[in-house]
C-alpha cells in the first residue's frame, strides 16, 4: 500500500486550484511575559515579534501553495492596512491575488493571537478577533464572480472554504457552484453552519464530526453513524463524495458508488489543533485536483492532519513530510521508497539538520558482515539510506543465477534492520546516479574498497560530505554462503 | 473663613500658568487602547476570545507630561524621539492639533507603543486584560540620539525643563545639562524611573515609592521611611526639594523640612496610569508661576486626585484643578 501511494504521489500532475471564501489575516504577537503591570493586575507582554499569515480560506491557499499547487484566490478584504498585510503575506507565498477584491467600508477580518514565548513553552494567552460578518456588496459580488469566471478555464478544482463571515452566503454560493459545474470544474467545500443546502451540486464536502451531525440531524460518534450521516448528505446534496473528518478517529469517506472507508489516525501526541482542518482540506483538494481517487486523497489528507496537530500554530506541510510518513508509517510494508519520493523526503530532513548516511550493495543473502557494516554506517549520522541494485543490474553484475532473492524480498529483509531508515533501488550498474539524488553527508563502503575508486566520492566531497571505509567482519560473504549451500545440496 | 481665603490664591496661581514655556525632555510614547468586548472561550486554547471594537491612540510617558502642561495653558515643547511609523504619525498629529511645536522632535526608527487591551460591555465594566509593550529593538540607536542632542542644544527661552526619563534613553543627565546651559534661568524638575539621583541640582524631584525603594535599596513604606527617603534623595542629588508620591498614602514633600500631604479625593482610584506625569507638570508650573515648594506640592496633590479618577493617562484642566482645590 505505502509504495503504491508513494508512486501515485510521484506521478500526480501539479493541479491549478482556485480557492474562494472568507479570507482572514492571522496575526501572532509574541514576546516575553516577565512582569506584572504597575497599573492593573495583568501581565505585561514584552513584544518581540509579530508574524502575519494568511488565515481562513487563505490558510488553505497557503497550504496548497506549500504543496506545490498553482493557487489563485477569490475573496474580499477591506481597503485597510490589514488588507494590505494579508495581500503581502499571500504574495510572499506566490499565491495569485488578482481576483481578490478590496471593498471600501469593509474591515479586513483579523484574528490576533497574543503568545507568551519565554523560557517556558509557547503559550497563547489571549485572542482578539476583528470580524466583518456581512455579505459583500452587490458590485463586489459581481467583481468576484467575473474574476472567478475568468479563472475557471484552466482550473482543476475549485475549493470553497466557508468560515461563516458572509462571502459564501446562500445565493452566491449556489451561483459559484453552478458556474463551476457548467465549466466542468469539480468543487470541494469545507462547509459551515447547519443548512448545507447551499452546497448542493458540489463534488465533495468535508464536514467535521459536529458539522456532519448538525447538518444530517444524525449522531456521529461511531464509524457506522458517520456512514449514515454521510449517506444522507450525499443523497440530499447530490454529491460525489463526503469526507467526514473525525479528529482523533481519522477520516470517513463515502462515495456515490457506495464505496466507504474509515481511515484511522495513528494515535500521536496532540499539541495544537489550530489549522489542522486547513491542512486536511488542502491535501484533499490537491489530490483530487491531481486526479487521485477519493480514498487515496483521504489517506494522504489524514496523514497531513496528523502531522499538523503535532506542531504549534497553523503550520504548512509539504509532500516530503507526507511521503516520509507514508514511507515510515506503521502501515508501511517495507522501507523501500521510490527515488523521487526519497529525494523529497531527504530534502525535508536535511533542512531539519539531519545528517544523511548512504551505502549500497546487492544485499542478496544477508549475513553478519552486512549487519555489522550497516550498524557502523548508521553511527556516522542521523539516518541511513541503503541503495540496492535492482534485479536486472544484480544479474548483470553477479551472473545468471543471481539474485537469489528478488528486489522486494531483499528490501524487506533490509527494512527489518533497525539501522536502516530507507531503502532505494537503482537500475544502473553503479550507484553514481542514486548518490547524486541522495546527496549523502557520509558515503560508507567496506574497507575492501580502499584501493579501488569509490564511486561517488568526488560528488559527495564536492558537496562538503565525506567517505568512510569500515573494516569488514572476517569470514562472511554471500558467495561463501551460496557455495556452502551448493556443497550441502550436492552431498545429500 | 480660611478655606474661602485660599480660593483666590489658587486661582491667581493657576491663571499664571498660561503661556509658560516649558521644555519636556524624555521618552515620548504612544498609548494604544484596543477596545473590545468579551465574546467566548477559544476552541484552540484555554483563552478568552475578545471582539475588537476600536483602537484609540493617546499620548504616553513624556508625551503625557506635554499634554498635561498644554491642558493647563502652558506652552510645552517636547524634546524626544518618535518613530517613522503609524503610532509616531498619530502622536505628531495630536501635537499639531494642540499647537504643540515639533522643533524638539526627532523622527527616526520605531515608536515606543504601550498597547492596552481593554474589555467590557453593558454588564461588565471595562477593565484592562493585557498590556503589550512594543519597544525599539536595541534602543533608539546612535543616529537618533545624536540628532536629539542637536535639537536640545538649539532650544532656548524656557522657564523650566522637565526631565521625563522612562529609562529608554532619550533623557540623560548630559542632555538635561545641555538644555539648562542654553536656558540658564530654567528650573529643572526630574521624574526618572532608574537614575533620579544622577540629575544634579534640580529644583524638584518627583519619585514614587517603588522608584525610591529601588534607588535607596531599602523598604520605603511607612511614613517615617518615606520622610527619610525623601530627605536622603534631596541630599544626594543636591536638589532643592523632593516630592515623593505614595499612591493612596498621599505624598511627602521634603524641602529642608518634611511635609505630609494626605490624598486629595476618594481613596478608591480608577486608574493610576500617568498620575506621575500630571504631578510633575502641575508642580513645575506652580514653581515658575511663583509658588513655594509646599504650595506647588499641594496643588500637584489636588491634580493627582483628579487624574486617578480618569481612565488612562489623563490631563487635568484649570477648572477641574481649582474645583479640586476648593474641595481641599
Amino acid at each position: 500500500m505505502s509504495s503504491d501511494l508513494l508512486r501515485l504521489i510521484g506521478e500526480m500532475p501539479t493541479p491549478t486550484v482556485l480557492v474562494a471564501g472568507d479570507m482572514i489575516l492571522d496575526r501572532y504577537v509574541s514576546g516575553q511575559v516577565d512582569r506584572l503591570s504597575p497599573e492593573a493586575p495583568i501581565q505585561v507582554l514584552r513584544h518581540e515579534q509579530t508574524i502575519e499569515n494568511p488565515g481562513g480560506m487563505a490558510a488553505v491557499a497557503r497550504n496548497l501553495a506549500r504543496l506545490g499547487a498553482r493557487v489563485r484566490l477569490c475573496g474580499v478584504v477591506g481597503q485597510d492596512a490589514d488588507g494590505e498585510a494579508l495581500r503581502a503575506a499571500l504574495e510572499r507565498e506566490e499565491i495569485e491575488t488578482g481576483a481578490v477584491v478590496a471593498e471600501a467600508g469593509r474591515a479586513t477580518t483579523v484574528k490576533t493571537r497574543y503568545v507568551a514565548a519565554g523560557h517556558h513553552a509557547r503559550q497563547q494567552i489571549l485572542r482578539v478577533d476583528r470580524e466583518t460578518v456581512a455579505p459583500p456588496a452587490p458590485p463586489t459580488q459581481d467583481r468576484l464572480l467575473a474574476g472567478l469566471r475568468s479563472l475557471l478555464g484552466d482550473t482543476d478544482i475549485l475549493v470553497l472554504s466557508d468560515y461563516g463571515k458572509g462571502v459564501l452566503h446562500a445565493a452566491f454560493c449556489r451561483e459559484l457552484i453552478q458556474v463551476a459545474r457548467a465549466q466542468g470544474v469539480p468543487v470541494i467545500v469545507d462547509p459551515k453552519g447547519q443548512d448545507f443546502s447551499k452546497y448542493a451540486g458540489a463534488a465533495a464536502i468535508t464536514p467535521n464530526r459536529a458539522e456532519a451531525a448538525l447538518a444530517s440531524g444524525l449522531p456521529v460518534t461511531r464509524y457506522e453513524e458517520a456512514q449514515a450521516a454521510a449517506a444522507r448528505l450525499l443523497d440530499r446534496l447530490d454529491l460525489q463524495t463526503v469526507f467526514v473528518t473525525l479528529d482523533r478517529d481519522g477520516i470517513f469517506v463515502l462515495e456515490r458508488n457506495g464505496d466507504a472507508a474509515a481511515i484511522h489516525t495513528d494515535p500521536r501526541e496532540v499539541f495544537d489543533v489550530t489549522g489542522a482542518g486547513d491542512n486536511v482540506l488542502a491535501v484533499l483538494a490537491y489530490a483530487l485536483g491531481g486526479g487521485m481517487s477519493a480514498l487515496h486523497a483521504a489517506m494522504l489528507a489524514n496523514i497531513a492532519g496528523g502531522i499538523a496537530v503535532e506542531r504549534f500554530g497553523a503550520v504548512t506541510i509539504g509532500w516530503e513530510e507526507i511521503e516520509a510518513r507514508v514511507a515510515g508509517g506503521p502501515g508501511a510494508e517495507s522501507k523501500l521508497v521510490p527515488a523521487d519520493s526519497l529525494a523529497r523526503i531527504l530534502r525535508g530532513l536535511r533542512g531539519a539538520g539531519k545528517r544523511i548516511v548512504f551505502t549500497n550493495g546487492c544485499f542478496d543473502v544477508l549475513h553478519p558482515g552486512h549487519v555489522d557494516l550497516l550498524a557502523r554506517a548508521r553511527g556516522f549520522g542521523d539516518l541511513l539510506v541503503v541503495g540496492i541494485n535492482d534485479d536486472e543490474s544484480v544479474r548483470r553484475l553477479k551472473g545468471e543465477h543471481r539474485p537469489v532473492n528478488p528486489l522486494a524480498a531483499r528490501a524487506a529483509v533490509l527494512g527489518g534492520l533497525a539501522a536502516v531508515d530507507y531503502v532505494v533501488a537503482f537500475p544502473e550498474d553503479t550507484p553514481a546516479g542514486i548518490i547524486e539524488r541522495v546527496r549523502p553527508d557520509v558515503l560508507v563502503k567496506g574497507e575492501d574498497w580502499r584501493d579501488k575508486g569509490v564511486v561517488g566520492r568526488e560528488f559527495v566531497e564536492s558537496c562538503g560530505g565525506r567517505v568512510e571505509l569500515v573494516p569488514l567482519l572476517a569470514g562472511h560473504s554471500t558467495s561463501g554462503i551460496l557455495a556452502r549451500m551448493k556443497d550441502r545440496g550436492s552431498s545429500t | 473663613m480660611a478655606a474661602k481665603a485660599r480660593l483666590p490664591h489658587w486661582a491667581d496661581l493657576v491663571a499664571r500658568f498660561k503661556g509658560r514655556k516649558v521644555a519636556v525632555l524624555g521618552d515620548m510614547a504612544v498609548d494604544c487602547y484596543v477596545e473590545t468586548r468579551p465574546d467566548r472561550l477559544s476552541r484552540e486554547a484555554p483563552v478568552m476570545v475578545l471582539r475588537y471594537e476600536r483602537r484609540r491612540y493617546a499620548a504616553g510617558c513624556a508625551a503625557n507630561t506635554v499634554f498635561n502642561l498644554r491642558a493647563l495653558g502652558a506652552q510645552a515643547v517636547p524634546v524626544g524621539i518618535l518613530g517613522k511609523d503609524e503610532a509616531g504619525d498619530a502622536l505628531v498629529e495630536m501635537f499639531r492639533a494642540e499647537g504643540i511645536p515639533l522643533r524638539g522632535i526627532v523622527r527616526m526608527g520605531s515608536t515606543i507603543v504601550k498597547v492596552r487591551v481593554v474589555s467590557g460591555d453593558v454588564s461588565r465594566p471595562k477593565q484592562q486584560v493585557l498590556r503589550v509593550d512594543v519597544e525599539p529593538e536595541g534602543g533608539y540607536g546612535a543616529a537618533a540620539l545624536a540628532s536629539l542632542r542637536g535639537r536640545a542644544v538649539g532650544l532656548r527661552g524656557h522657564e523650566a525643563v522637565i526631565v521625563s526619563d522612562y529609562g529608554y534613553g532619550a533623557a540623560t543627565p548630559e542632555y538635561a545639562a545641555l538644555l539648562r546651559a542654553t536656558n540658564p534661568d530654567a528650573r529643572l524638575s526630574v521624574d526618572s524611573r532608574d537614575r533620579l539621583l544622577d540629575y544634579k541640582e534640580a529644583d524638584l524631584l518627583t519619585p514614587n515609592e517603588a522608584e525610591a525603594a529601588a534607588l535607596l535599596r531599602r523598604r520605603v513604606e511607612s511614613d517615617a521611611e518615606a520622610e527619610l527617603a525623601a530627605r536622603e534623595m534631596r541630599r544626594r542629588a543636591g536638589a532643592k526639594a523632593v516630592l515623593l508620591t505614595r499612591g493612596n498614602r498621599g505624598m511627602v514633600l521634603f524641602d529642608g523640612k518634611a511635609h505630609a500631604l494626605p490624598i486629595a479625593g476618594p481613596s478608591e482610584i480608577v486608574d493610576p496610569t500617568g498620575a506621575g506625569d500630571t504631578v510633575v507638570a502641575v508642580a513645575t508650573l506652580a514653581r515658575i508661576a511663583g509658588a513655594d515648594h509646599l504650595a506647588a506640592a499641594r496643588l500637584a496633590n489636588f491634580a493627582a486626585g483628579v487624574t486617578v479618577m480618569k481612565t488612562g493617562a489623563a490631563c487635568v484642566t484649570p477648572a477641574e484643578l481649582l474645583e479640586a482645590a476648593a474641595r481641599g
